[in-house]
């Protein structure tokens, strides 16, 4: 005798169910970003920056370079500020943690697509 | 030049059909030499070594922190246990208790990561023995945990939890509420794949009896994790040796180790599965006994000389990392034994003496990241002919050879 399997009332349920994909470029809804999401880095706080160079120092792929402040930027203590060679960037969050003084964020910003690697380097 | 005649001299009496050993963004890529006769294989050859990423000696040249982003990038599935594990290392090495609320939640990141790692490796052996619709709806669950992981952590993958004296996030109100949700539609879903792996006959009649392992000799080669569990060998170091909020698990009593006395793929499936069921109420039970406190302490990073070795079950058994510090920021000498290392030795006995169509799932069973595993070559000794043939084509002749050469169900 044919035994029915196991899975065919779940497949017949299914059938009447929406997508468990989402057509993403398209829509975001339902890609259930969380709040906390680890991603694009930014300068966020440069008035509290004081160019002490820490993230630089815990970097742990080498992404973040210490440049002197440029004639738009704010001038910091030691007169350098940190930019993101984002090509690098494993986004791990420890430059933001190892901030003394708030000074760098990962933002919820997740589509991180460029054209070069010049449009990589985060100021 | 040789004449056919001669030619026939030469030909080896058994096929050889060598798996691998290239195979392009596998961790640890593996050679397996099968020697066939007809459809059994009566020898197999195991080697590995193919892969040296340099990982261990770039760790000497970073500092403890760095390392930790570095070792979660061992493996992208394990990657809270390299993360975890690392820590508790250089904590062991400076002798540095955590606050009991950061081992809850290092506990947390890990058995949630050992969810998705078990339903994943599921997934796999549904689309190894060809049940795909299995394989699909399996990991469309995995997505609620990986949600709760990115929840947690901020990163579906690789979480970065850990720090050197505690953990890096702590678990909020609401987010316990979300994660709980979570977790009651996770039990739910992996009941019905445990039934669905016990009683659907399109994946048990494939697995039962399959890549024998007897208890004897998964003691004698060294077998861990869910192998040597689905051969009745009671290793479990959450249980043997329990470290982080572990201890308190087994404290409890409500928890047991998973075993299986079948020795076969099909114990494997089925302490895997089991485990997944026990990792959820281990999650539920971990939140709803959180103790309150800080989630950090603060440690020198310049780390005293000792010389520690951790261990953590990861999901594929038993992980190791020994450590040498030396007084400065960076490790002297690290040393990582990956749980799959250890299961490579029983794997030549598994597959000596099945048939070449379940090499796949037996492969498969030790669970070792084989998705990449994917070139074989095909020596026929009748024809002279060398073939070369992914993974895939492989599998689709192994589940064509069991739809002709039908097993009637025991």
């Amino acid at each position: 005798m044919v035994r029915l399997g196991k899975m065919e009332g779940e497949l017949i349920r299914s059938i009447s169910k929406r997508p468990a994909t989402v057509i993403y470029p398209f829509t975001k809804d339902g890609l259930n970003i969380p709040p906390g999401l680890r991603a694009r880095w930014s300068y966020a706080n440069p008035d509290m920056c004081t160019g002490c160079k820490i993230c630089e120092r815990v970097c742990p792929s080498g992404a973040i370079e210490m440049v002197e402040c440029g004639p738009d930027d704010v001038r910091t203590k030691t007169g350098f500020r940190p930019i993101c060679h984002f090509d690098r960037c494993i986004l791990c969050g420890q430059c933001v943690e190892s901030c003394p003084r708030d000074v760098l964020r990962l933002t919820d910003s997740f589509e991180m697509a460029f054209l070069s690697r010049e449009d990589m380097v985060l100021r | 030049m040789t004449t056919p005649d001669e030619r026939r001299v030469v030909v080896p009496p058994r096929v050889s059909i060598p798996i691998g050993p290239q195979h392009p963004a596998l961790k640890e890529p593996g050679m397996f030499r099968l020697t066939v006769e007809g459809e059994r294989i009566v020898d197999a050859e195991v080697n590995i070594g193919y892969n040296h990423r340099g990982i261990e000696k770039l760790a000497e040249s970073k500092t403890h922190l760095q390392n930790l982003y570095l070792m979660e990038r061992i493996c992208g599935i394990c990657s809270a246990t390299h993360n975890g594990n690392y820590a508790q290392a250089v904590e062991f090495a400076a002798e540095v208790e955590i606050p009991e609320r950061a081992k809850f939640i290092r506990t947390l990141t890990w058995e949630l990561e050992r969810i998705h790692s078990h339903i994943l490796w599921l997934g796999v052996a549904f689309h190894e023995v060809g049940f795909d619709t299995a394989f699909m709806y399996s990991w469309r669950d995995r997505e609620v945990v990986m949600d709760m992981l990115e929840d947690l952590s901020g990163n579906r993958v690789n979480y970065g939890m850990n720090t050197i004296g505690g953990v890096r996030r702590d678990v909020s109100d609401e987010l316990r509420l979300r994660l709980l949700k979570g977790l009651d539609k996770l039990e739910e879903r992996m009941e019905y794949y445990r039934d669905v792996a016990i009683y659907e006959k399109t994946f048990w009649d494939r697995v039962a009896g399959v890549g024998l392992l007897e208890t004897g000799v998964a003691k004698r080669t060294g077998a861990v994790g869910p192998t040597a569990r689905g051969s009745n060998v009671p290793v479990d170091v959450r249980f043997n040796d329990p470290t982080q909020a572990y201890a308190h698990i087994r404290d409890s009593g409500e928890f047991e180790m998973v075993l299986s006395d079948r020795c076969d793929v099909a114990g494997r499936s089925i302490v895997r599965v089991t485990e997944t069921i026990e990792s959820v109420r281990m999650c539920r039970w971990l939140l709803n006994n959180m103790p309150d406190g800080p989630i950090r302490e603060r440690v020198r990073p310049r780390i005293q000389p000792n010389e520690v070795l951790a261990r953590y079950e990861a999901p594929r058994g038993e992980c190791i990392h020994y450590l040498v510090t030396n007084g400065t920021q960076s490790p002297e000498r690290i040393k990582i034994r990956a749980p799959t290392h250890a299961n490579w030795v029983s794997m030549a006995h598994c597959l000596r003496g099945g048939y070449i169509a379940d090499a796949p799932i037996v492969l498969a069973a030790i669970d070792p990241c084989f998705s990449c595993t994917d070139r074989v070559v095909i020596v026929d000794a009748d024809e002279h002919t060398l073939e070369l043939v992914p993974l895939d084509v492989l599998r689709v002749r192994a589940n064509r050879w069991y739809k002709e050469n039908n097993r009637s169900s025991d």
